[in-house]
């Protein structure tokens, strides 16, 4: 019996293969992405200046608490903003780094130099630089030829311990440890590392990308009421931002004076910052991007946690982990 | 300006940028644009609104958006925008030129240099398409763009060897679906966009057969399956 089916014979060539097919889309994720280090920093010229100052703005001169000496202050910004103020100055005009940072906000200048000097050795009197010469002359033969038993010139630099880094996983922080208002409807908070309780040496490390304003970190962190905070803050805005280190106490629940020191290396909007901050004792460093920007004393708050400060208006996000090291003298 | 209208013009950078970064494009562009009206200093915020504009579909503006950048701090993004403005226009000689000088900057940007080989690729360019995706294959070696590209120049003049190899590569990146079209509409060689824009690739089938009988792996399974497919609708 016949039957269609039985009539099917398989078709032995292999099937035409299928069309290839290739996808090339134009993409620009590059505007818009967070750019990584891979980014050349590469300085720019001059940004136009920003526009004049209004008349209801302030400056103030905030005098440091702590002399740094003139080898270790950071360079001018390459753009400064700002014009100038007007100083009588008898020979010259000082050298200013004014910056600008908005209404109701200290700013900080630094004086190199306000006057020129004349040559040291020309304002000394004949019989003392006879005098200071045989001086010289008796240190350094004493030097040569030691009269008693040898003893160190400087005492040894005192040995650091640093110990792990204390666990800051999410589960590892007090969050609004500290919720301080700094303005009618704006509140700062703080959150601390659990283990970082009672601190009077560490360092903290931490990598991140501000996307708003600034990013910030609290330290010897007492109470609710009595911290320090540093800031790297974008001062300006723009192509060639004007960034600052900025630091102040809170002490009794209000802000101490901040100070400000404007960062010494280029950056743009989109730079990772890589902030490392010492503190032993009562003395604090601060790096950014490795860079020693500054040292200062405070004897104010001995001990105390380590976390971060936000307020309103301040974003950013961190790039790896926050990491605290705490640090201790070596017997 | 008084204290309330700086902080007022802050609150309007604020708000345009977080309408850029959730990608309410028109509300943005629509800020940017009054932002920049009053500054036009501001790099950062032409570049923001470049890439509204870009998105928008309006590459003529956004290329003007971009040329009028000021700050070397922001060239390598406005030179980068322009590159794709002047793409999506199919000025191909101003975008190549603008990448090159891009690349300058950035020598080893992925995306620039797949752009470069997309904009080769409707250029029917099989010179600079073996190039640039060359240059991008060996900053990326899992580039599906260069290996693509890589696959349509050495096709091109008859190395199906080569391709093969490229092919075979691809295959382990990409899903096979993603890489055959069984649609029998498809007759031969043709550029086409799809409904995103991107640009569509179509290899004739007497160069898939050639690739097929070059590397029988690759065709193996789908070969097997359409045999077994067939076999069985006719029984």
């Amino acid at each position: 019996m016949w039957h269609p089916r039985a009539r099917t014979i398989p078709d032995p060539s292999p099937p035409a293969p299928p069309v290839l097919r290739f996808e090339f889309p134009v993409s620009w994720s590059y505007l818009s992405a967070t750019p990584d280090d891979s980014r050349p920093m590469r300085p720019g010229p001059v940004i136009p200046a920003a526009r004049g100052r209004g008349p209801n703005d302030r400056w103030e001169m905030v005098v440091p608490p702590m002399q740094r000496p003139p080898s270790k202050l950071p360079a001018p910004p390459a753009a400064s903003p700002a014009p100038p103020p007007v100083f009588a100055a008898p020979h010259a005009p000082p050298r200013v780094t004014p910056v600008y940072y908005g209404p109701g906000v200290n700013v900080t200048f630094s004086f190199p130099e306000t006057r020129p000097r004349e040559p040291f050795w020309a304002s000394i009197p004949p019989g003392v630089k006879i005098g200071g010469a045989m001086g010289i002359v008796l240190i350094a033969v004493a030097a040569l030829f030691p009269f008693g038993p040898s003893q160190p010139a400087l005492a040894p630099a005192p040995r650091m311990e640093i110990a792990p880094a204390l666990p800051a996983g999410p589960a590892d922080w007090i969050e609004k440890y500290s919720l301080l208002p700094t303005a009618p409807d704006r509140t700062r908070r703080v959150s601390l590392i659990r283990g970082s309780g009672n601190l009077t040496g560490f360092r903290l490390e931490l990598r991140a990308l501000i996307q708003e304003k600034a990013l910030a970190c609290a330290f010897r962190v007492r109470d609710p009421g009595n911290f320090f905070v540093m800031k790297v803050l974008v001062v300006r805005p723009s192509a060639d931002p004007l960034v600052a280190l900025e630091r102040f106490a809170v002490i009794g629940g209000r802000d101490e004076p901040h100070a400000q020191i404007p960062l010494p290396m280029q950056t743009y909007l989109d730079t990772p910052y890589r902030v490392r901050l010492e503190a032993v004792g009562n003395r604090f460093t601060a790096w950014i991007q490795d860079v020693k920007v500054d040292e200062w004393t405070d004897s104010r708050l001995p001990a105390g946690g380590v976390g971060i400060s936000r307020e309103p208006g301040e974003l950013w996000r961190l790039q790896g982990d926050l990491k605290v090291y705490p640090l201790s003298k070596s017997l | 300006m008084t204290h309330a209208r700086r902080s007022g013009a802050l609150q309007d950078v604020n708000l345009a940028l977080a309408l850029y970064r959730q990608q309410q494009w028109d509300a943005a562009a629509g800020r940017l644009e009054r932002l920049l009206a009053h500054d036009s200093t501001r790099d950062d915020l032409r570049i923001a609104l470049g890439d509204c504009l870009l998105r928008l579909h309006r590459p003529r503006q956004a290329a003007e958006c971009f040329a009028r950048c000021l700050g070397s701090a922001s060239q390598a993004p406005a030179l980068f925008g322009q590159a794709v403005a002047c793409q999506m226009l199919r000025r191909f000689d101003e975008s190549e030129a603008a990448y090159g000088r891009f690349l300058e900057w950035e020598p080893r940007s992925e995306e620039a240099l797949a752009n470069l080989v997309a904009l080769s690729m409707e250029r029917l360019d099989m010179d600079r398409v073996q190039r640039y995706a060359g240059r991008l294959l060996e900053i990326a070696p899992d580039s599906c763009a260069a290996l693509q590209g890589l696959i349509v120049a050495a096709a091109s003049r008859g190395d199906f060897g080569q391709a093969g190899i490229h092919l075979q590569r691809l295959l382990e990146l990409l899903p096979r679906s993603q890489i055959f079209r069984n649609d029998p509409a498809v007759p031969s060689d043709r550029l086409d966009r799809d409904e995103n824009g991107t640009l569509l690739y179509f290899m004739n089938r007497a160069g898939s057969e050639r690739l097929a009988r070059t590397h029988h792996s690759f065709f193996e399974p789908g070969a097997v399956t359409g045999i077994a497919a067939r076999t069985l609708a006719r029984r």
